[in-house]
């Protein structure tokens, strides 16, 4: 059983206390999602849980914390590793090892474990969690979905009786997340108490037993399942959630108008194969025209990266032509027209400043331009600011009024939405409309079907078939991905 | 403020002397291969871009040991990649020095950083350059003896690598360093300390 | 099923020479390194590239081994080339960086074979037992796991920089060496803090700051077999010292 019992918490560089009052009893086997905004304190709460507070974010607190009667607060993250358990957000930085088994092991190791024990406790692991494909594999060879199966079972090796995942989908694919929400639901029948963080939270709707919702540090609504799943749009909304049923957002799906002028980007017979492999793409033909916005979906390894990595001129296509207004267009000159918004901000960020970093890269004067666009992304306040200590969305909408500065006719988007608030979506899919609307060519790599369906215009399908084309985007076409993605 | 060194900052001098050495794996190489000459010089070169690295380290973990650290891993990894033993030698002497040297005193500033980043860089350049070509020297003259080659090369070769060839290349990595150093504050005013990243006095 | 996978587990990826004790790996290149230096004969140098190519080879190095060889042959070459070419001053230093060049050879030959042969967990036990402090062996272990991110870093900001036109062309960075270097290394740098948040937050929730004694997935013990290849190897490096110095350390082998 775990208690808050008053718990306020304050990071040492702060003047404001993150948590607030926190009153909160999670039960022995109870599976709980934590959510609310970006911002909200959900992570510094599941920090709190882990031994990282106070110990790695030194800080002043007030109240307790209380793990089957026992302070947290006194515990090291080292000595609570056997006993608290957490997959991190991001599969691509929690790995130590270079290979998937010693991954497994690292955390035995370092327990001190013998040889015989670690063997014994890794093998239940890749039993129990279905690991035996990805072992003796190199980290780097794996999709993000496999990196974080292997996440869980080096958690899983280690017996804690707790377990808390931070985000764990903002990185994956359906087909991924499927595979996380079986894996949860074996945990959660072994007896272990689970708590998840997450903004997306529709594959948890048959796991979870509790939901809390997080405002400003404090708790502010606790629900049963019942409750959660039941919860009317407009409350919903209001509190900056996610939909529990995706799916449903098919049926209210509207056509979007369509622009069928003559301008636009036109992709013929495109395909592509790494160095000596087999043929990563084949067979790729669309036309795009402006105020276009399509969405390009399949799972993980169907080649969407390599496609926005051909179009935005980064590859080089192997056989085919990418046409712009009628004229054939080079890697370079491809290059000039498109802006890719990538997934990670971290990458596309190297002004001193919001303004400064609008304009790079630009050669005449933009100020007027800059100034403009900052106003229209709401980011006029921030001006001065450098773009690192900005938030998440914040960083994205820099690196959106970038490409905007730039005035790109075209614009790639790649996992727009990954580990974004309901506020912080609607105002991307906003954005992406009205660019839109402004006549831009837009490409959207998405796993997140609520903002496909709020957004997208037409869908350009990888999966599979012979010849890819794109199609307009209708109510039959969602049914049938709602499917593919959620049954 | 807690002085002791913890797994946290271990992770950080990791990261950063891997891009470090990365930096000056690329570099040295570009520059032997561009030709001898400039092959002297690149330990001066190398503390240029390292310097912004390990201004931002030393910002980061302002405590003990970092120099120590960081030139232990950097020496066990150049006798990795066969390095002269006096490599690893120079960077942990010289890392030792020049914690030291920033330890006298309380706090550490920019100031004390900066010196001592530049002695690093010219203990480096020793170790690296000026130290094994004075050892090779003797066996390449004996070497050459053997081989029949003219007196007046060997005695030229001599006159290179023990005139003031040496004082220069020490007084480049010196050189480096400072510029290194002071590019490496402005990166960090500009950057890190603007966007709440670290904080230095 | 449990058996299976306990043996895929346990399963060694590296053979023969390659699975030997890291820290008789290290000893050994350790020797290379001091004795490399001190060969002056052609005859001896060769030797001491030959059999620690073959030695490589065994362990799953062949390619590397051969490549190494090749290498050095080539350079052997290019360097008796010099002594018909005299330009003053420069064809001497030429010569100096030819030799410097074929003495790391064996060194970087075994080191790098090392650095591709030994496991991670291998290391951090093998370290352990040589009672070295957390302060290198973490930072070493993270090293080995970070260089190869760095590349996937790099490449990352460099094609954002070619889409945003900055730095883009070679021109660009010949007249700006600097601001080429920070608007690479400042994106790589945030990169790093914030990967080093992660890591250490992942590491120590799995209880990286235990400091108990560490047991590998794979046996780590300095046996006989180590004993005796060490011994060897002594044996072998002292024999190519003390023949360098005889008359077969005269002998020329490369002529044009």
């Amino acid at each position: 059983m775990i208690t808050f019992d008053n718990f306020s918490f304050r990071y040492e560089e702060r003047d404001k206390f993150t948590l607030k009052d926190l009153n909160l009893t999670i039960q022995t086997g109870e599976f709980v999602l934590l959510t609310g905004r970006s911002g909200c304190g959900k992570t510094t709460l599941i920090r709190c849980l882990n031994g990282l507070i106070p110990h790695f974010y030194p800080g002043e607190s007030k109240g307790d914390i209380l793990l089957d009667g026992h302070s947290l607060l006194e515990l090291k993250p080292s000595d609570l590793a056997g006993k608290v358990g957490t997959v991190f957000q991001d599969p691509r930085s929690q790995f130590f090892m270079t290979d998937t088994t010693r991954e497994l092991a690292f955390g035995c190791e370092n327990m001190g474990y013998s040889r015989e024990e670690t063997v014994d406790r890794i093998a239940k692991a890749v039993l129990d969690l279905e690991l035996s494909d990805y072992l003796n594999r190199s980290i780097f060879d794996l999709s993000s979905g496999e990196k974080q199966q292997i996440a869980i079972g080096s958690v899983y090796a280690l017996l804690p009786k707790v377990y808390i995942f931070d985000e764990p989908s903002a990185n994956l694919d359906y087909a991924a997340t499927k595979r996380l929400a079986e894996t949860m639901k074996r945990l959660k029948a072994d007896g272990y108490t689970i708590i998840v963080v997450e903004h997306r939270f529709y594959y948890l709707r048959e796991l979870l037993d509790r939901a809390y919702l997080i405002q400003d540090g404090r708790l502010i609504q606790s629900f049963t399942r019942e409750q959660f799943c039941s919860l009317s749009d407009e409350t919903r909304i209001q509190y900056g959630l996610r939909t529990v049923y995706p799916e449903r957002e098919a049926a209210k799906y509207q056509l979007k108008p369509a622009h069928k002028s003559n301008d636009g980007l036109s992709v013929s017979n495109l395909s592509f194969a790494y160095k000596k492999g087999p043929d990563v793409l084949r067979n790729i033909n669309f036309e795009a025209h402006k105020g276009d916005v399509i969405g390009i979906l399949g799972h993980n390894g169907a080649g969407k990266t390599t496609l926005l990595s051909i179009m935005t001129g980064l590859l080089k296509e192997k056989t085919g032509s990418i046409r712009y207004n009628g004229k054939k267009l080079s890697p370079r000159q491809r290059r000039n027209l498109s802006y890719l918004v990538m997934q990670d901000t971290d990458y596309q960020l190297f002004g001193s400043s919001v303004e400064e970093e609008l304009s790079l890269g630009i050669e005449n004067d933009c100020s007027g331009k800059v100034t403009e666009t900052l106003e229209a992304l709401e980011l006029g306040a921030y001006r001065e600011c450098h773009p690192a200590s900005l938030s998440g969305g914040q960083k994205q909408r820099v690196t959106i009024g970038a490409a905007i500065v730039k005035d790109s006719p075209v614009i790639y988007f790649d996992e727009p939405t990954s580990g974004l608030d309901y506020d912080s979506m609607v105002r991307v899919s906003h954005l992406i409309e009205q660019l839109a609307a402004a006549g831009v060519i837009i490409f959207v790599v998405s796993h997140d079907f609520e903002f496909i369906t709020r957004t997208c215009s037409e869908v350009l399908q990888l999966d599979g078939q012979d010849s890819i084309k794109n199609q307009v985007l209708t109510p039959e076409i969602l049914l049938s991905l709602s499917k593919q993605y959620f049954n | 403020m807690n002085k002791k060194l913890n797994a946290k900052d271990f992770i950080l001098i990791g990261v950063l002397t891997a891009l470090m050495w990365i930096i000056c794996m690329i570099i040295s190489t570009v520059m032997s291969i561009a030709g001898p000459v400039t092959n002297v010089f690149y330990p001066a070169v190398v503390a240029i871009p390292n310097g912004i690295v390990m201004m931002l380290l030393l910002a980061k973990v302002p405590k003990k040991g970092v120099f120590t650290i960081c030139g232990t891993i950097q020496g066990i990894l150049f006798l990795l990649v066969g390095g002269f033993w006096l490599i690893p030698v120079a960077l942990i002497v010289g890392g030792v020095i020049c914690d030291f040297l920033i330890m006298g005193r309380k706090e550490i500033t920019m100031k004390s950083m900066m010196i001592a980043y530049t002695i690093f860089s010219g203990i480096f350049a020793f170790g690296a350059i000026v130290g094994p070509m004075s050892f090779l020297q003797d066996a390449f003259v004996g070497a050459m003896e053997k081989n029949n080659i003219a007196q007046e090369y060997i005695d030229g070769m001599i006159s290179i690598t023990s005139g003031f060839m040496p004082v220069v290349i020490i007084v480049a990595g010196l050189l480096g360093g400072l510029i290194g150093g002071y590019i490496g504050q402005k990166a960090l005013k500009k950057h890190f300390i603007k966007a709440g990243l670290v904080s230095v006095k | 099923m449990e058996e299976n996978t306990k043996k895929l587990i346990t399963q060694r990826q590296f053979q023969r020479t390659a699975a030997l004790d890291p820290r008789c790996k290290v000893a050994l290149l350790i020797m290379i390194g001091c004795v490399s230096y001190f060969l002056n004969g052609e005859i001896c140098s060769l030797v001491l590239v030959a059999s620690f190519a073959l030695f490589i080879a065994v362990g799953n190095g062949g390619k590397w081994a051969a490549k190494m060889l090749i290498f050095y042959i080539v350079i052997a070459y290019l360097n008796a080339l010099l002594r018909y070419v005299s330009i003053p001053v420069l064809s001497v230093i030429m010569s100096v960086f030819g030799v410097t060049i074929l003495k790391l050879v064996p060194i970087a030959m075994m080191g790098i074979w090392i650095l591709h042969t030994t496991q991670m967990d291998d290391l951090m036990v093998s370290l352990q037992r040589m009672r070295l402090p957390q302060a290198v062996t973490i930072p070493l272990v993270v090293m080995f796991r970070y260089i190869p991110t760095l590349r996937i870093e790099y490449r990352m900001i460099r094609n954002t920089m070619d889409i945003r036109g900055i730095g883009d062309t070679v021109w660009k960075q010949l007249i700006h060496p600097l601001a080429t270097i920070e608007y690479i290394l400042i994106p790589l740098l945030m990169r790093c803090l914030k990967v080093t948040d992660e890591l250490a937050a992942s590491g120590t929730t799995r209880g990286l700051e235990l400091e108990g004694k560490r047991y590998a997935l794979n046996p780590v013990r300095f046996s006989w077999k180590e004993y005796a290849v060490t011994a060897l190897g002594i044996v072998f490096l002292a024999l190519l010292l003390f023949l360098d110095h005889t008359s077969i350390g005269e002998i020329i082998i490369w002529r044009v």
